[in-house]
């Protein structure tokens, strides 16, 4: 709390009042430390999850041609998140957060869950119209954290400039005269927020698919002990003592690789030397063609939860911490 | 027509002896294994005379409690004047009972009178041969049935999250049963190493 309390009025003290309004009509309004809290939930999920994001704007408005020319720019960083996400194998949703609770902790490496078609409204108060009125920004691809990313002018004209946000007519387009009119005359920043936003897991989602070992090694360990069936039926070996419990392999939720011992037993298991297949070979022909199935298995699933994963998420709704007022 | 004089037990550890009882009396019919006498010997035995040739007893029989101090005859008996008399005529013939038994027990003696059947052997031979191959046909059944049984481990049910969208199939073939020690070991060099 006292994170985004700092962070509410850092973002007040860093909203420069009107920055500039020159004979050329030139304005920039400036917010700072500005707090976004959004949840998105993905597909298979029933939580949400969760990002808290500070973040920069400016605004930066120009008359050219006695037209306006909006210019945004955008930064942010990811201050808190928890991600609730598919885990495309045993177990249906894998809980990830900094703190790594039960093990659930993602590689520095792993890339965030990131904002997309981040839509600001820059508030302003219009003495001469008593009103507020409302600049709308839209950034496409706010791209990675730190980094100031700036939209291209838009010349959307004087009918597309301005929005009601108080009176009768709130939320419609201000006349192109009403707007001219409150260009031309006095406008006071009141703050800056961000409406909406989009949350696409899809480049995280396809980081884990491609460097979670976990389910492989969970699908290793099964395809051992199929394995292990077969030649206990084909050739009478005892193997109670060898078999994998593939449970074991669930945590932690992130793995870097399948353990080197579990892999060497599973090569060693499909390719038994003659001198140790002495019996019907039937049953371990068959569990080598299923354990061949388990480990196709786990990439089909793997496969369809990354393209899941690419159509994960949703609109970020904010929570109200530290956003303008 | 002839006599045939039948002898008290020879033996010297038997005397005396005591007549506990007689069976027939002078001029009696004798049929061959009938009981003659019940006799009490001096170690402690009990013997029952029995005839040993059919005929007619032609000499008075020891009474009860008369005490025989030495093998001495018993009874005489006259062969084949009877015998024409008789609707079956037997002929004479070496006796195929023993002359006496010594247990005195009427029922032993019944069971013992009647002749009991010798085993054929070649029957004998038979059926141990049938229960050898009986006994090897249950355990080849066995080894079959062990060797194609499906086990819990055989099962597709193996429990995983994989096996389950592999579509698993119950293990077939057949099961070795036994491994040796040494086969074994080898198993395990091979995935351990």
């Amino acid at each position: 709390m006292a994170r985004f309390l700092t962070s509410f009025l850092l973002g007040w003290l860093a909203l420069f009042l009107p920055a500039a309004a020159g004979a050329d009509g030139n304005r920039l309004v400036e917010a700072r430390g500005q707090s976004y809290s959004a949840s998105f939930t993905a597909p298979t999920a029933d939580e949400p999850s969760t990002s808290v994001l500070i973040w920069d704007a400016d605004l930066h408005m120009a008359l050219e041609n006695d037209a306006p020319v909006l210019t945004a720019r955008f930064r942010y960083e990811i201050e808190d998140w928890r991600y609730l996400l598919p885990t495309f194998g045993p177990g249906d949703v894998q809980v990830w957060s900094p703190t790594g609770e039960a093990g659930a902790r993602l590689p520095g490496e792993a890339p965030r869950i990131r904002p997309s078609d981040v839509e600001m409204m820059f508030r302003f108060y219009a003495p001469a119209q008593n009103s507020y009125v409302g600049v709308s920004q839209r950034i496409a691809t706010p791209g990675a954290p730190g980094e100031w990313v700036e939209n291209p002018p838009s010349r959307s004209g004087w009918d597309r400039t301005f929005i009601w946000l108080s009176g009768i007519n709130k939320d419609a387009w201000l006349s192109p005269e009403t707007a001219r009119s409150v260009w031309q005359g006095e406008l006071r920043p009141e703050g800056v927020e961000i409406v909406q936003a989009a949350w696409s897991a899809d480049e995280l989602t396809t980081f884990l698919a491609v460097n979670n070992m976990r389910n492989r090694a969970v699908a290793a360990a099964e395809a051992v002990n199929r394995l292990l069936d077969g030649v206990a039926r084909s050739f009478g070996y005892e193997v109670a003592a060898m078999r994998e419990d593939p449970q074991r392999y669930l945590e932690p939720a992130f793995r870097r690789g399948v353990p080197i011992a579990l892999l060497r037993k599973l090569e060693r298991l499909q390719n038994l030397p003659n001198g140790l297949k002495q019996g019907d070979a039937a049953a371990y022909e068959q569990a080598r063609r299923e354990a061949g199935a388990i480990m196709a298995a786990m990439e089909r699933a793997t496969d369809a939860g990354e393209r899941r994963g690419a159509g994960a998420g949703g609109n970020g709704q904010p929570a109200g911490e530290g956003v303008d007022e | 027509m002839s006599r045939v004089i039948m002898q008290s037990p020879a033996g010297d550890e038997f005397y005396p002896v005591r007549v506990e009882r007689s069976y027939f009396k002078r001029g009696d019919a004798i049929v061959e294994g009938d009981p003659l006498y019940d006799l009490a010997t001096a170690n402690g035995r009990q013997l029952r005379i029995r005839a040993t040739h059919g005929g007619r007893a032609v000499s008075p029989p020891f009474e009860a409690g008369d005490f025989l101090n030495a093998p001495e005859s018993l009874l005489e008996i006259e062969t084949g004047l009877h015998q024409r008399a008789r609707p079956d005529p037997q002929p004479v013939k070496a006796p195929a009972v023993p002359a006496w038994d010594d247990d005195v027990d009427d029922k032993v003696w019944d069971e013992a009178a009647r002749q009991r059947p010798k085993r054929d052997r070649r029957k004998v031979l038979l059926w141990l041969g049938g229960g050898v191959i009986a006994v090897l046909l249950v355990c080849v059944a066995g080894w079959f049935a062990l060797s194609y049984m499906p086990l819990a481990t055989d099962s597709a049910e193996t429990g995983g999250y994989y096996g389950a969208r592999a579509g698993l199939q119950p293990l077939g073939g057949k099961r070795r049963l036994f491994v040796s020690d040494e086969q074994q070991e080898r198993f395990e060099l091979w995935l351990g190493s």
